[in-house]
């Protein structure tokens, strides 16, 4: 993750009257990559978001987007496509008409072409001359990714884009999300987090506006810290496990789930795992599962 | 240039949206239906007072006449003003003065929510990643604009038709003079709302609370214009009486701050006054339009 950042909130923090929504909040997003926005309601996602969209003026510390100033007139104009949670899609213009209007002000060549492309990335080209208040909540959020997503913008920020979708479009909502990494640098808001950890390089964790913590998948889930078991039966050789190059620490739970704590200063977490199982498989007990690191909702839950 | 060509794709769309939506359209049906109502009604009783008075030996036209005393009761007592105006049939003056009248309360009920219901809905977020709120405000304003002078072209158009058709001493040369300043006036009056209320819908995020503003400012403007008027009034009585000119006291100075005070002065046979006067609503409407665009640019949306 070396590469330049493109989304950066340096000591943020964003004041509504009394209460205090972000509190000096720093996060990089690097380019070309899908991050994740984590944390319960109220814990600063949308503000955060809203910063970056330049529809809110920072208190304090600093916004910048591909280097720009997100508050700067007409500074994301075309290099941004944003999804915002609870903004109604303006009702005055069919879906097709709106979204080739948008198209305009976004600067693109061939607006109406750009729209057409966009709706039937979504599944949507039949909705072409449907006014905006007619659509279903899902259909309305998937007109709102469309937008998003005109004319390929280098930075896409979506809130909640699978929110209220059934899972079969969720699906092909983050299938289309885990298609632009490498071309666009993403940022997802969203409560579900099974699907924030299967589609994200790396995540930011927020609490009542603060970071918790921020890095990449692999460093929020610990993947390669440490790794669990699931032991079916057979005798358990603790001690030898302990023993073995690499691991710091081994605990066996009642209901036969192993966890081994790797020693930070493991070379290869792979190679410390494939002996762990060498030595449980020699001593005869049978193994039904292996999974690396916690999932990103224990860690969630276990942060907040 | 950008913001320029922005502020264009904005107009185009706020205008077309505008003459699609329905409430736009029945205001301006209403305002159509007020002003013919008026014509018709106006019509009708100038023709009767004018066969009335006839009958009686007395003129309408001279400066102690009945029509000069409705000039003065709707343009205020200034001889030179009355003057300029007696040449013009009455109902002509009286659709345009009437049109002035409520013009700013049409022009607040057709354009109040055109921002605070965007940032009611929050959908003004889906533009201003795409385009400057600049842009955005103009466009918005000068749709407005562009809607109140079809409107004020249209009442305009029938009150002039009308009158030819109506009035026997009025020539299409007569109208053909008479047409740039009242016309002139009514859109430059339509400018000024237009951007009043557009500045009244950046303020807040409820449409009401921005009708409830805007009324409020024009409900301002109407004392400050009668204060003014008044105080106006007194001095030229005093000036008549003593034959000495009176100093302009700070109630006649309110006056100016009304943009029916500047209307007035738009209609005046001097040029340079009626220029002074233009140039006061065209201001009024750019320290409105950078004040909407101030207040749009430092808010939240």
């Amino acid at each position: 993750m070396s590469r330049e950042p493109v989304l950066v909130l340096e000591e943020a923090s964003k004041r509504f009257g009394t209460r205090q929504a972000l509190d000096r909040l720093s996060v990089s997003v690097p380019q070309g990559t899908v991050w994740g926005l984590i944390g319960p309601n109220g814990a600063g996602k949308s503000t955060s978001f809203s910063l970056l969209c330049g529809y809110l003026r920072p208190t304090s510390g600093r916004v910048r987007v591909l280097g720009r100033d997100p508050r700067v007139p007409g500074g994301l104009k075309g290099v941004v496509g944003v999804l915002p949670q609870d903004a109604a899609l303006p009702g005055y213009l069919p879906v097709g008409p709106l979204l080739t209007y948008l198209g305009k002000l976004s600067g693109l060549e061939r607006p109406e072409r750009e729209a057409r492309v966009a709706l039937e990335r979504v599944g949507l080209s039949d909705v072409w001359d449907v006014p905006p208040a007619a659509l279903s909540h899902g259909m309305g959020r998937r007109v709102g990714l469309a937008q998003a997503l005109l004319g390929d913008p280098p930075v896409v920020l979506l809130d909640e884009p699978t929110s209220g979708l059934d899972p079969k479009v969720a699906a092909e909502v983050r299938a289309l999300v885990a298609r632009m990494r490498g071309r666009a640098t993403v940022l997802v808001s969203s409560h579900n987090l099974p699907e924030l950890e299967a589609l994200c390089d790396g995540a930011a964790i927020l609490d009542h506006g603060r970071l918790l913590q921020a890095g990449t998948m692999a460093e929020l889930t610990a993947r390669s810290a440490e790794f669990r078991i699931q032991v079916a039966r057979g005798d358990i050789p603790v001690a030898a496990l302990r023993a073995l190059p690499g691991v710091a620490t081994a605990t066996l739970r009642p209901d036969g789930l192993l966890s081994v704590v790797l020693d930070p200063k493991a070379e290869s977490p792979d190679a410390v795992l494939s002996a762990t199982l060498r030595l449980l498989l020699d001593a005869g007990v049978v193994v039904t599962g292996v999974s690396q690191g916690q999932s990103l909702e224990s860690r969630v839950l276990a942060l907040t | 240039m950008q913001t320029l060509r922005d502020t264009w794709i904005v107009f185009g769309a706020e205008l077309r949206r505008a003459l699609k939506s329905p409430r736009v359209l029945l205001l301006l049906l209403l305002y159509l239906a007020f002003s013919a109502g008026v014509m018709l009604a106006a019509g009708a009783l100038a023709h009767q007072a004018q066969v009335q008075f006839e009958a009686q030996g007395q003129g309408m036209e001279g400066l102690q006449s009945p029509k000069a005393a409705m000039l003065a009761l709707l343009f205020g007592q200034d001889r030179s003003l009355t003057e300029a105006l007696m040449a013009l049939p009455a109902v002509l003056l009286l659709v345009f003065k009437l049109g002035l009248v409520f013009l700013p309360a049409y022009v607040a009920l057709l354009g109040f929510d055109s921002v605070s219901a965007e940032l009611q809905t929050r959908s003004l977020r889906y533009l201003t990643v795409r385009t400057s709120r600049t842009a955005l405000t103009l466009g918005k304003a000068f749709a407005l604009a562009a809607v109140v002078s079809l409107l004020v072209t249209v009442v305009q158009l029938g009150a002039f038709a009308y009158t030819l058709s109506n009035v026997p001493d009025f020539s299409l040369a007569d109208a053909a003079q008479a047409w740039p300043r009242l016309w002139g006036t009514s859109v430059l009056v339509g400018l000024a709302m237009a951007a009043l209320t557009t500045l009244c819908s950046t303020l807040s995020r409820a449409p009401a609370l921005s009708l409830t503003l805007n009324f409020a400012v024009l409900v301002g403007f109407a004392a400050a214009s009668t204060v003014g008027g008044g105080a106006r009034f007194m001095r030229t009585v005093q000036e008549q009486m003593t034959h000495q000119p009176a100093a302009i006291g700070w109630k006649e100075r309110v006056g100016l701050l009304a943009p029916s005070t500047w209307s007035n002065e738009v209609l005046y046979p001097d040029l340079g006054r009626a220029l002074t006067g233009a140039l006061a609503l065209l201001l009024f409407a750019c320290l409105c339009s950078v004040g909407a665009v101030a207040v749009l640019r430092g808010r939240d949306v």
